[in-house]
């Protein structure tokens, strides 16, 4: 059923025809009305689930990571300030190898204050341990939040299902709301290990020596090398089940491309509408849609990039004192490539300010025209304040 | 097929089934927390020494039974004092500094009223001795109970033909109703006790009693009423106070119409005046020489006599009683400036040429009692014209005979002659034994004395310090709800002088539950089990057969101190030692 709704209520949506046990959160802008929904379908005895209003975030972290542990499908929605004082329960909930679904709707983090969309908040849990999933628009937020359950349960880490302030999570579009069998038929009951059973008591998350600290985490690393299979995997079955796909990674006119445009999340749309501008005009470029973070597709990026010689990362992001994140993890995921690539970053929307098709043409051209790259990420936004 | 190691439940995480108990924590610390109960301040207050928070625990479980049972290891007369106490134990408790004290008198009568129990023995230790109690006031009676209750035959010699004392010939029924006297008597008649009522003692009589007894305790009272040297004495209409208490009591008295003037400031002069009130009297004054705050009666006994309609003058000494024709019409007095001396004794002083002058049909006399001693004159009782008792061990200069409550200190309260008896009954009892009585009394004094526990002298309780009292600072209010004292039925001023029916409406078994769940229980465990839940290393262990209180795991408890803290009543804290 197709629903005119915002990011934030396709993700609600999405909650609830998972069945979620427990949903555990604390409101913050711009997630809050993710939490407004699922409680007025609670009041209304529409959820079937159990909301938890805790008083942090952390605490939410910390209940959903317990009722995770007890067999439970857990949820929770946050955004910037709140998700950065999650950060060490996100550790605990990786390192217990709990598999709990959050939405992140990205937000600058404070300070300065402002609550534009900026992805600088969940990229600083890149080492949390958690899969992290970036989506486009409003209909991805939701199938991704369902594929998420699944992919979750199935390697036993938790995943962050990551959407834009405002340009997702406030925007409405038309959004196609799957039924609920369908759903159903995708994603069984929740079927993951119980840690707390009275007839078989265990003590986790113990002390333990270094060498076992180093054991554990290598089954994590291999957990999240193996969550690539498994994210194809489930996305395979979505399109089975919905006709919708979406990749770890999405390539977009790279046949005889001169230079690659790799974006991600919000940004992607727009430069889907300038580039097939620009190649109407015999520009040879192409686009390449980095949807899944964490864990990062290496090999699938190395494959896809290899013919084109050029590369143009522009992000919404940055590491003070380096470059935006996602072209500092491409440049490494390229570095061994047979090839030799030139990549340059750029840097537009940090703070949410505006990233127009203009603007996406200009940092093709200035790609193309570039003789050598240089180490320093390019801003496009020309006025300073 | 088996599942890849990053799958695997049983590998992914570190999970550990085996026992933390191999850690043995109860090494890391030096000290210990110690389940010992202690004494509450009520108890600590009451002369009686009650078990007010043992026996508040059982109300509040709604064990009546239990409740008397509590009541009855320290006191024989637990109606009695349930009516008439002054409760000091009230002005001490706790839960004042909270949000009101507990009812704790009206919830010792509902035990009484409420509650099934006879009175326990104590030991049979005193069946060789035989004692012989002159008196059967609340001094006499108390004695005579515990005496029996240490297996002492007992012999108690009343004069009157019923046994009771002042609880039956002077307190009003109005206070004390006679259904609740008769069956704290019951109770005590059941120990087996041989009663003589009707016996009047003399010297020769009381040679006899101490020859057949080991020991004799002498609790006769201060039945004799002071009346003063003034013109006007011997007028028809003037009676003197206790007299006409008891003429009230036996009925031989219907009415008493007109003015009637009370002279006196104690309880015998309120009780006196409050009567006439209920006799039809047209306007009952009260005069006596102590400004109201000084007045010795209960502030309580003051506040219902103003709200009775009973008319105060303070500060006035009868001068002289006006008759006409030997009848009384009228009554002078003269301002009193003040009461004592510089030295505290009474020695009032008068501004003789202030005047007032009262008009009155009756004039009631109730300035004061004093214990009758001319019967005993010639023998070792009396000595230089008066009997002296060691205030502690009641112990007169005559060899073997003991003295106690009004009969030896003059008037003072119910709760305090039964503590006299108390008191009377375990010296004498030591004295049998060849031993005095601050060698058994020592080890159950409760806080800083006067009251001990006759009960725990031979009924020993394990970790029990009595001299260790709890103090507010020792609860935690954490625990403690709020649920502020309630007032409790009374009759009405207009109800009340219509008749003798008692003022104070006594509490049904299900207000007693509620006021009794007031009780913080200071000092007593009531198994709330919270020491046990908030043990963070689950080493303190509860109750069980073999045990009776909590206690620490040596093995595992770290001496973290958090039983203690939670503890609600102050009964867990912490000591040293391993």
């Amino acid at each position: 059923m197709k629903k005119f709704i915002t990011g934030n209520h396709a993700v609600a949506e999405a909650v609830r025809l998972c069945r979620t046990q427990l949903v555990a959160a604390y409101p913050i802008t711009p997630q809050t009305p993710i939490y407004e929904k699922l409680s007025d379908w609670e009041a209304a005895s529409e959820l079937g689930g159990i909301m938890m209003r805790t008083e942090s975030e952390h605490s939410a972290m910390a209940a959903c990571l317990s009722a995770s542990l007890a067999g439970a499908r857990t949820f929770t929605a946050t955004s910037s300030q709140g998700l950065a004082l999650m950060h060490e329960m996100l550790h605990f909930a990786s390192g217990c190898r709990a598999p709990v679904v959050m939405a992140c709707v990205n937000r600058t983090l404070a300070a300065p204050w402002a609550f534009w969309s900026d992805q600088t908040d969940s990229l600083a849990q890149r080492d949390t341990g958690w899969i992290q999933i970036y989506c486009e628009d409003n209909q991805e937020s939701l199938d991704s939040v369902i594929q998420a359950f699944r992919i979750a349960e199935k390697v036993l880490l938790p995943c962050m299902v990551v959407l834009e302030a405002n340009f997702i999570s406030h925007f409405m579009e038309p959004v196609e709301v799957p039924e609920q069998e369908w759903v159903d038929r995708f994603l069984p009951p929740v079927q993951i290990p119980k840690r707390f059973d009275v007839d078989n008591p265990a003590y986790i998350a113990a002390v333990v020596s270094q060498a076992q600290f180093e054991g554990f985490r290598r089954l994590s690393h291999e957990a999240m090398a193996n969550a690539l299979d498994v994210i194809e995997e489930v996305d395979r079955d979505f399109e089975v089940h919905f006709g919708r796909k979406y990749g770890l990674v999405e390539a977009v006119g790279l046949e005889g491309a001169e230079l690659a445009l790799v974006t991600t999340a919000t940004i992607t749309s727009t430069a889907r509408v300038a580039l097939a501008r620009l190649r109407e005009k015999g520009t040879r470029v192409g686009l390449v849609k980095i949807r899944v973070f964490r864990p990062f597709p290496t090999k699938l990026l190395r494959k896809i990039l290899e013919p084109v010689p050029r590369v143009a990362v522009l992000e919404r992001n940055l590491s003070l004192g380096r470059e935006g994140i996602f072209c500092s993890e491409l440049k490494a995921a390229l570095v061994n490539s047979e090839k030799r690539h030139q990549v340059q970053g750029y840097l537009a929307g940090i703070g949410g300010t505006n990233v127009d098709p203009a603007l996406i043409e200009r940092v093709v051209l200035d790609a193309l025209a570039r003789e050598r790259a240089l180490d320093e990420p390019i801003w496009m936004t020309e006025e300073r304040i | 097929m088996a599942l890849p190691g990053w799958r695997d439940p049983e590998k992914i995480i570190p999970i550990s089934r085996s026992s933390t108990a191999v850690f043995k924590t109860g090494s890391w610390s030096g000290r210990r927390p110690e389940h010992r109960e202690k004494t509450s301040p009520c108890r600590v207050a009451c002369p009686a020494g009650n078990n007010i928070p043992a026996a508040l625990l059982a109300a509040f479980q709604g064990d009546f039974d239990g409740a008397l049972s509590a009541f009855l290891e320290e006191n024989p007369l637990p109606g009695v004092c349930g009516s008439v106490c002054y409760h000091p134990c009230e002005k001490d408790c706790n839960r004042g500094r909270w949000d009101g004290s507990v009812h704790i008198r009206a919830l010792e009568r509902a035990a009484a009223d409420h509650g099934h129990a006879v009175p326990s023995p104590l030991t049979d230790a005193g069946a060789k001795h035989p004692v012989a109690v002159l008196g059967s006031g609340p001094a006499g009676l108390s004695a005579a109970y515990h005496l029996a209750r240490m297996g002492h035959p007992v012999n108690l010699v009343e004069h009157r033909k019923q046994l009771g004392g002042l609880l039956r010939y002077g307190i009003p029924l109005y206070r004390l109703p006679q259904a609740v006297l008769e069956k704290d008597l019951g109770r005590i008649r059941s120990l087996g006790i041989d009663i003589r009522t009707g016996e009047r003692i003399g010297a020769k009589e009381l040679e006899n009693l101490r020859a057949e007894s080991s020991a004799l305790f002498i609790a006769l009272g201060a039945q004799r009423s002071l009346s003063p040297e003034m013109p006007g004495m011997d007028l028809e209409g003037v009676l003197l106070g206790l007299d006409f208490l008891n003429k009230v009591r036996r009925s031989k008295l219907g009415e008493v119409p007109g003015r009637v003037v009370v002279i006196g400031g104690g309880n015998v002069a309120v009780d006196a005046a409050r009567t006439a009130c209920r006799l039809g009297a047209g306007k009952v004054e009260l005069v006596c020489l102590e400004q109201r705050d000084d007045m010795p009666a209960h502030e309580g006994e003051r506040g219902d006599a103003l709200e009775e309609g009973i008319l105060f003058h303070n500060g006035w000494g009868p001068k002289r009683v006006l008759g006409m024709q030997n009848r009384v019409v009228g009554i002078e007095f003269t301002k009193c400036t003040s009461v004592f001396d510089a030295q505290g004794r009474f020695s009032p002083s008068y501004e003789e040429s202030t005047v007032l002058r009262l008009d009155a049909d009756r004039v009631i006399l109730a300035i004061g009692q004093a214990p009758d001693i001319t019967p005993f004159k010639g023998t070792p009782l009396v000595e230089k014209g008066s009997v002296e008792a060691d205030p502690v061990t009641l112990a007169t200069s005559w060899d073997g005979v003991f003295s106690g409550g009004d009969f030896a200190t003059g008037p003072r309260s119910v709760v305090e002659a039964i503590a006299a008896g108390k008191r009377a009954a375990l010296s004498i009892h030591l004295y049998t034994r060849g031993l005095a009585l601050q060698q058994g009394e020592e080890k159950v004094i409760l806080g800083g004395g006067p009251a001990f526990s006759i009960h725990s002298f031979s009924h020993a309780r394990e970790g029990w310090n009595p001299k260790s009292v709890v103090r507010f600072e020792d609860l935690e209010p954490l625990f403690l709800d709020q649920q502020p004292r309630p007032s409790l039925g009374r009759l009405t001023p207009t109800e009340r002088i219509k008749g003798f029916q008692e003022v104070d409406l006594a509490l049904n078994p299900h207000e007693a539950m509620q006021q009794g769940g007031r009780c913080f229980f200071c000092g007593t465990c009531t198994g709330c089990d919270r020491c046990f839940l908030f043990c963070p290393e689950v080493s303190l262990l509860p109750p069980d057969e073999t045990h009776t209180g909590y206690r620490p795991d040596a093995e595992y408890c770290k001496g973290c101190a958090v039983c203690a803290a939670v503890c609600p009543r102050g009964v867990m804290t912490m000591g040293e030692g391993t």
